[in-house]
């Protein structure tokens, strides 16, 4: 579950790209006022014994306050959703989505928590990372967790371009193993269906 | 999520353990003459050294399902893999020689048990390294299909019948010729020069069964 849990954190901060302006920006700028995001985006492996990267593509939307729907396309096709609390995740399986199950309720809502916190632009609240802010663009989360820490050494998010929006996320997990999504075609306060973070 | 990783490290450490199965014996070969069969045999497995990435779908007879994106690198006589989940997430990260010696570079829990890194290592050594110095025999099964069958030292044995049209088959027994696994691939041979098996599914047998089914979504020939 610790697996699934970090990645909702990393998730989580994907659509707080404008509290994250005015956070880096010494949090004298006003926070735009963020309805929802969507986006497509390009994740790339690197592993130690990795001579070519493994290069995966999907989309992902968030709505305020809580609904997210992360969805890879390629190489593996897998859904995740989160709505009113409840967070489901589906994965291709002899060729159609299927649902996973034993995802843990008592750490997402530790999750959603955090969620909260960056959506409000309190980076120096965290409880779990701590928070340094390398230059005006780039925000690094350090674990403060060991159980976290065996997992990954931290995580950059970097902005850029006009408004803030964010450029990418680079996620370490040791020197020679690390993973960097890169974002683009983003959508800013559209309108978007219940459906979409309802199913698959 | 922690159920599924849990079944596949306990579907995966299995394949270090399995006993013979009553009805899975090895059978009697008919004497038939080798004519380059060998050659035949092992070519089922990747020429030279590759980088392959494959989906990965697992399901044990505890009704525990869960796909991860298996990586393999096969460098003779090193043989790398990894387990990444779908979204990015190292989970295990091991390198292994010729000797048998494992040496792991990361192991996320559950994938962190006694056994579980040979045993995986072993399991993709059957899949994508012919059996090196060993006595090898050529025959014919009861059905009529051609083998290959490699002894090895400690008793166990390999049974390898060549590709019938787009597939081949391996079969390990274990030193008292019971069936411990069968490996079934698919191969395409419109794409010249041929590439690994697009298609490879691991059946594993007793005490408990389970299966792995493995599409090939990358294949990159090292240098």
């Amino acid at each position: 579950m610790k697996v699934l849990w970090l990645f909702f954190l990393v998730v989580a901060a994907i659509p707080c790209q404008s509290a994250l302006a005015a956070a880096a920006g010494g949090g004298k700028e006003a926070a735009l006022e963020l309805r929802s995001v969507q986006a497509d985006f390009v994740q790339v492996k690197h592993l130690k014994i990795l001579a070519r990267p493994l290069v995966s593509t999907g989309t992902f939307a968030f709505q305020v306050p809580q609904s997210l729907r992360w969805e890879y396309l390629e190489p593996v096709r897998s859904v995740l959703i989160m709505h009113n609390g409840a967070v489901r995740k589906f994965v291709e399986r002899d060729g159609r989505l299927e649902e996973e199950r034993g995802a843990q309720v008592g750490s997402l809502q530790i999750v959603l928590a955090e969620i909260s916190n960056w959506l409000a632009g309190r980076f120096t609240d965290n409880e779990m990372f701590t928070v340094s802010f390398i230059d005006d663009r780039t925000i690094r989360f350090t674990p403060k967790e060991q159980q976290i820490a065996a997992l990954i050494s931290g995580i950059e998010i970097e902005i850029g371009g006009e408004n803030g929006l964010l450029d990418s996320v680079l996620i370490e997990e040791g020197p020679d193993s690390y993973t960097r999504m890169t974002f683009s075609n983003r959508s800013i306060n559209q309108q978007l269906p219940a459906t979409l973070f309802t199913g698959p | 999520m922690r159920r599924s990783l849990h079944g596949l490290a306990a579907a995966l450490l299995l394949l270090a353990s399995c006993a013979p199965h009553a009805g899975r014996r090895l059978p009697e070969l008919i004497e038939a003459p080798a004519d380059g069969r060998r050659q035949r045999c092992e070519a089922v497995f990747p020429a030279g050294s590759w980088q392959l990435v494959h989906s990965l779908e697992f399901t044990s007879d505890g009704g525990f399902a869960g796909t991860v994106i298996g990586v393999t690198v096969v460098d003779p006589p090193d043989l790398s893999c990894a387990l990444v989940t779908v979204e990015g997430v190292t989970l295990f990260e091991a390198v292994g020689g010729s000797d048998e010696a494992v040496t792991v570079e990361r192991a996320v829990p559950p994938f962190d048990r006694p056994g579980f890194a040979a045993g995986l290592l072993a399991d993709v050594w059957a899949m994508f390294v012919a059996p090196a110095g060993r006595e090898v025999t050529f025959g014919l099964l009861p059905d009529g299909h051609p083998v290959c069958r490699y002894l090895a030292e400690d008793g166990r044995v390999t049974d390898i019948a060549p590709p019938v049209e787009d597939s081949w088959q391996i079969r390990g027994y274990d030193a008292d010729y019971g069936l411990q696994r069968v490996i079934k691939g698919h191969v395409d041979h419109q794409r010249s020069p041929p590439e690994p098996a697009r298609y490879l599914e691991l059946s594993a047998f007793s005490p408990a069964e389970y299966t792995l089914k493995m599409k090939l979504i990358d294949a990159l020939q090292l240098p």
